[in-house]
């Protein structure tokens, strides 16, 4: 067990009198385990509360009950050791000042490396997210999509956290694109050995990339898929629609191309 | 032929440099059919739509001709052109969170729209409507007139645009990516309503999508834009089946790499 999610509730004020306040439960009792070196998709509709959950596992917001418990062998590290993130949005994420190496390097700024040394470790990381080291002085505005997605997964990896968490990372790209970074991410995993945790509403982008799902929604855990062979006998209703409607929609390429 | 769209040229240009966005375009519609325009993002799919339907300001010079119903649509002065969009050319835009004004209600919407167009009060408007909502399976729609964007879903606004789109009774409709922004379970909602609307009108689309096993669904012609230019254009089944651009070709490799795992452990079952 790497990361132990228990029992975490969260909830937003909502209406802005002063006399009436009420409160929205956006995450109902979630629990769940991350293990070491697998990806855990967590697959839920908009609004869903995934993201926010998301969030109170980065430590960006606090639950109002329950707790995230690290694995003691990660506990103590500083938290940008411990993990880091990639968002779906890559031209909001990154700073449009800053020049590709500055933000490669940006997490790299507390170690005790030297210059020379960071600007190494940035050389390796980008060719080792399949960009060319000449890309370095550029800003993000002169990137398309899928490298500057590639950019902040390099600066997710930059630290070598023990696990990273994928806020919706391929959802704003190209199909085209997606394949390729969804290739890179577990060819990331299996070099360094990290654990993810990957937020999508996307079925089949899990599917591809994914050891295990949760399916998620209103706040609430509703079917744990373990063997993905088993995704077809998901005995939730809501879970039950999600994948008939996917597998109806993708339809066309059940039959081989004649 | 209902749209016959020749040479659609399209330029951005401001006082420094000039650049070709769309390089002659060439396409028909017929009456009652479903024409697919397939491409990444950036490839000019939307600007097609807004170049036929008018909707990009000066800095876009737009070259070529579009005959609707025998009238070129490019040459039209601005005020005709109005009375077309909407009422003959409806238009569902992408993201259904965004297209409708946070201000007003779902009723507001409505009105607005069928007053402007219909002549009638606002009441015949909301009672019309009241229709059209049953048929595209919205029940209870006193409380839906009622309702702000927001506290909708994502699927249920989506469907909303589509019915105050269908109201007006258009001959044609363009569809920009109309289920990007909603999952799985409302896109199979939204894709069974275009299909209904075909099957019980007259009226043709235009969809616009990234996603081929959409289009799969609804198409009878597909158009594949790369950059700007034709790749490919031909009826969809053999566009998805026998592809001839290399463009066309990896678009459809890349999304059968990513469906077939999934596709995989769903037949799974069937096995079993």
């Amino acid at each position: 067990m790497l990361v132990s999610v228990q029992n975490i509730r969260k909830s937003f004020a909502v209406g802005d009198s002063w006399f009436k306040k009420s409160r929205h439960e956006v995450l109902k009792g979630v629990s769940f385990e991350l293990f070491e070196g697998e990806c855990l998709g967590l697959l839920g509709e908009s609004g869903s509360g995934k993201s926010t959950l998301g969030k109170v596992i980065l430590g960006i917001e606090n639950p109002d009950s329950g707790e995230v418990v690290f694995a003691d062998a990660i506990s103590d590290l500083p938290s940008h050791e411990k993990m880091s993130v990639v968002f779906q949005d890559y031209t909001s994420s990154v700073n449009p000042r800053l020049r590709v190496e500055e933000i490669i390097s940006e997490p790299l700024l507390r170690t005790q490396l030297t210059h020379a040394e960071k600007k190494q470790k940035v050389n390796e990381l980008l060719v080792e997210v399949g960009l060319s080291e000449s890309m370095k002085t550029r800003f993000p505005h002169q990137l398309s999509g899928g490298q500057l997605q590639r950019v902040c997964i390099a600066r997710a990896i930059a630290p070598s956290p023990k696990f990273i968490l994928l806020d919706e990372a391929v959802s704003s790209l190209d199909v085209s694109v997606q394949a390729q970074v969804l290739d890179l991410l577990a060819n990331l995993k299996q070099r360094f050995g990290l654990s993810y945790l990957f937020i999508t509403h996307d079925i089949t982008v899990a599917a591809y990339l994914c050891n295990r799902i949760l399916i998620f929604q209103d706040g609430k855990v509703v079917e744990q898929v373990d063997d993905l062979n088993n995704l077809a006998h998901a005995t939730n209703n809501y879970a039950k629609q999600l994948l008939s409607a996917a597998h109806f929609l993708e339809r066309a390429f059940t039959e081989p191309a004649a | 032929m209902l749209l016959e769209v020749k040479d659609l040229n399209v330029c951005w240009r401001d006082h420094k440099n000039e650049i070709q966005l769309l390089k002659d375009i060439t396409f028909e519609v017929e009456r009652n059919q479903c024409l697919g325009i397939l491409g990444e993002s950036g490839s000019g799919k939307s600007l097609t739509c807004g170049a036929i339907n008018g909707l990009l300001d000066e800095s876009f010079q737009v070259t070529g001709n579009a005959f609707f119903e025998n009238q070129d649509l490019l040459t039209l002065k601005k005020e005709q052109r109005r009375k077309i969009r909407g009422k003959k050319i409806a238009m569902i835009l992408q993201s259904p969170m965004t297209a409708f004004n946070p201000l007003f209600t779902i009723g507001g919407h409505i009105a607005e729209t069928m007053c402007m167009h219909l002549q009638c009060s606002c009441k015949e408007a909301l009672d019309q409507m009241a229709q059209v909502f049953q048929r595209v399976n919205l029940s209870n729609p006193k409380m839906i007139y009622a309702k702000y964007p927001h506290e909708l879903s994502g699927g249920m606004l989506q469907r909303i645009m589509i019915s105050i789109a269908l109201s007006l009774q258009p001959s044609l409709i363009i569809a920009d990516e109309p289920t990007t922004a909603i999952d799985y379970v409302s896109q199979k909602e939204v894709i069974s309503e275009l299909q209904m609307i075909r099957e019980q009108s007259e009226t043709s689309i235009i969809f616009i999508s990234h996603d081929l096993s959409l289009l799969s669904h609804l198409a009878d012609q597909i158009m594949v834009l790369n950059q700007g230019q034709m790749v490919e254009y031909g009826p969809a089944q053999d566009v998805i089946r026998s592809p001839k651009s290399e463009h066309t070709q990896h678009l459809i490799q890349t999304r059968r790499l990513l469906v077939q795992r999934f596709n995989h452990y769903m037949t799974n079952q069937h096995v079993s």
